[in-house]
């Protein structure tokens, strides 16, 4: 991987990967036991490269973008790829403690968190087979998946490449089965994505139909031509603005999905 | 009324997945049009019919995206087609009627004293560009951004499988800016090998433009002062605008043109024809292909330009085109629904008022399509000599409906 794309990388485990840990610490009983008891702020940076605090108090769980000014302890990563290399549970040199004193007990929690959170996102195959566990993977792949766009669309080339081309909208992407809904929209060279509800009247509704179609497309198992000639995802309005998003996904998915995961 | 069936379609299209990227691809992808509730397969077509494998029939107005000028399956012409085709089509030689077709079509395009064949209109786009770099030995070419030129990789609109430096001396301006064409020349002035234009804007996923008064002769005439090779890419509307070349109907002269769709009624076949000036460059720049010489299309396209000339065929197209465009004028302001209904009458494009989103377009074109009249919500329509003024009755008849929906959806 070039040294650009480490950065990315980097920049998505701690922008799109690691804020995923709110939703899995409401969501899943042992991250939410990890939690209960937990009291920990932890910060980790990496050299000129971002950073992200996350935080537990009170039973919630917070994850920041960016470093709290004071408080908690801080992870020093020397470069992304070594960020990266922790986050992809490589081999690598422990990251060093620069802010405060490191009670491990204290963290030890986070590292349970951490754990599950792997799990959930990069599941073996026959913990998929569990209902409850499939839907929370689900959640989780397409919240770190809506998080990361941005992402790549600020500094990935072929994401912006492709963006040079998509017409301005917003778009909602809405899974009914699952109750995911969420958005994304892309105006005036920006693109943000939320969450929830959108703002105003969509341009492109994207509906995937049912669970296991949203399994296969996260899995990689279904091409996204194919699922909408299926009618197992529907576009409704502005199509180029959805495939736009479509570019963006599979550049998405060329950071962190299992191929790049083996590879890097 | 009885809702189309499309079971026929799904089970092909399932099959197609396992042995085919994404089933079908291509501007026919059912992704791009109205999925479910379209027909993905064709299984016959007659004039501006054609049924589907689920024996479905629709009243088209897409023409197989354009080269259906006639009429599907048109007697003259295919007869013309098997005729050459029990002789043969594919040879160690081309035959005669390459030379024949080529000087019938130098006789119909005024500026043009040669012309070269190849199959897809890609192929001539393409292959014009490196006419005018090897005529001019100069590297960049000015193109008008969102146009479609085909699927190679200087012009694909699709978003992969080509690198930046495919397109590192392709620069585009917006259709009608003159002053933007402009500044580029300006810009890149003694780098510039050729400019390629449609004869009016006519990009999917939006309205079709006509070109602003002066803006293709503006371009003729900065191209002629500077040396530029000037491209008429009338792959789309030739034929239908002017048996000889859309730049007759709209006061330019370039120095290339390219045709392909309405060429020979459905039949494979595209051209090229060109200026004097560029015949030597045209000659040292090496063009081919395994079937680009056969027999079958030169026959077909002979056929289709004396039908299209002796039955008045571009003039008809226009009238029934105009038919259409008021019936469906009409019906919208009955809804009360603001419409923008552009284009040429014999390719128009309609969507809905400020609508920038297709989704009523699509809820219209799928009420449309129930009914069995064949409309694009994202691509420009066609009209061929097949359309009489019973068919445009029985679109209209449908296209109540249709925008009474619309209105009621949003
Ligand atoms: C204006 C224009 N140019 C070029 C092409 C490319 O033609 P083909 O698809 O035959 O390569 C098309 C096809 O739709 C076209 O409409």
């Amino acid at each position: 991987m070039r040294a650009g794309n480490e950065m990315l990388l980097c920049r998505l485990h701690l922008h799109a990967v690691l804020p995923a840990l709110e939703a899995l610490s409401r969501l899943v009983p042992q991250a939410r036991d990890a939690v209960a008891g937990a009291n920990f702020a932890l910060g980790l940076r990496v050299a000129d490269g971002p950073s992200a605090m996350v935080t537990a108090a009170d039973g919630v769980l917070r994850v920041e973008p960016a470093l709290a000014s004071r408080g908690g302890a801080v992870l020093y990563f020397f470069r992304p790829r070594h960020l990266n290399a922790i986050f992809l549970q490589r081999v690598a040199m422990p990251p060093l403690p620069v802010r405060g004193w490191l009670r491990f007990a204290k963290l030890r929690p986070f590292l349970r968190l951490a754990k599950v959170l792997d799990a959930t996102l990069q599941p073996a195959e026959p913990a998929l087979a569990d209902d409850e566990f499939r839907r929370r993977h689900l959640l989780l792949s397409f919240q770190v998946a809506l998080r990361a766009v941005p992402i790549v669309a600020r500094e990935d080339p072929l994401a912006m490449r492709a963006l040079k081309s998509t017409p301005p909208g917003l778009l909602t992407i809405r899974i009914p089965n699952l109750e995911f809904v969420a958005w994304v929209e892309w105006r005036n060279g920006v693109l943000r994505s939320e969450l929830g509800e959108p703002p105003s009247a969509a341009d492109a509704i994207v509906t995937v139909r049912d669970e296991e179609t949203a399994r296969l497309l996260v899995a990689g198992q279904l091409d996204p031509q194919a699922a909408l000639g299926l009618g197992r995802v529907r576009v409704d309005g502005l199509i180029p603005l959805a495939d736009g998003l479509d570019v963006l996904l599979h550049r998405v998915e060329s950071y962190l999905g299992a191929p790049a995961r083996a590879r890097s | 009324m009885n809702r189309p069936d499309f079971s026929k379609s799904a089970a092909l299209f399932a099959r197609a997945l396992q042995v085919i990227p994404g089933g079908i691809y291509g501007h026919t992808s059912p992704a791009l049009a109205l999925p479910g509730t379209s027909p993905y397969y064709a299984a016959r077509a007659e004039g501006c019919r054609y049924w589907d494998v689920d024996g479905n029939e629709f009243l088209d107005f897409m023409c197989a995206y354009g080269p259906i000028v006639l009429g599907y399956n048109h007697p003259e012409v295919e007869e013309a087609a098997a005729r050459q085709a029990r002789d043969g089509n594919c040879f160690n030689h081309p035959t005669g009627l390459m030379v024949q077709l080529a000087e019938r079509l130098v006789s119909l395009v005024d500026f043009a004293s040669w012309a070269v064949f190849g199959k897809n209109g890609a192929d001539m786009t393409t292959w014009c560009v490196q006419v005018a770099r090897e005529h001019t030995e100069a590297k960049k070419i000015l193109r008008v951004a969102g146009a479609y030129h085909g699927s190679h990789a200087w012009c694909s609109p699709g978003h992969g499988g080509w690198i930046d430096e495919d397109r590192a001396h392709v620069h585009a301006f917006p259709w009608n800016d003159l002053d933007a064409f402009r500044d580029l020349v300006k810009k890149h002035r003694g780098e510039i090998a050729g400019v390629i234009t449609t004869a009016f804007h006519h990009p999917a996923f939006g309205d079709s433009v006509m070109a602003a008064p002066g803006f293709l002769r503006g371009i003729q005439e900065t191209c002629r002062a500077e040396g530029i090779v000037f491209i008429l890419d009338d792959v789309r509307s030739g034929f239908r605008l002017h048996l000889g070349g859309s730049h007759r109907v709209l006061d330019f002269e370039p120095d290339l043109v390219c045709f392909c769709k309405a060429l020979a009624n459905g039949h494979p076949i595209s051209a090229a024809l060109g200026r004097k000036e560029l015949q030597p460059a045209a000659g040292r720049v090496f063009l081919t292909g395994s079937y680009w010489n056969s027999a079958v299309p030169m026959a077909a396209a002979l056929s289709t330009l004396i039908v299209i000339e002796r039955d008045g065929v571009i003039e008809r197209i226009g009238k029934v085109g105009a038919q259409l465009r008021e019936g469906f004028v009409k019906a919208a302001a009955k809804h009360a629904l603001p419409i923008r209904y552009t284009g040429h009458d014999s390719m128009p494009f309609m969507s809905f008022g400020d609508e920038t989103n297709f989704l009523r377009s699509q809820v219209f074109c799928r009420e449309m399509m129930q009914c069995g009249v064949f409309l694009h919500p994202h691509h420009n329509w066609f009209l061929c000599a097949a359309h009489e003024s019973h068919d445009i009755a029985q679109a209209l008849a449908a296209v109540d409906d249709a925008m009474a929906a619309a209105k009621a959806a949003f």
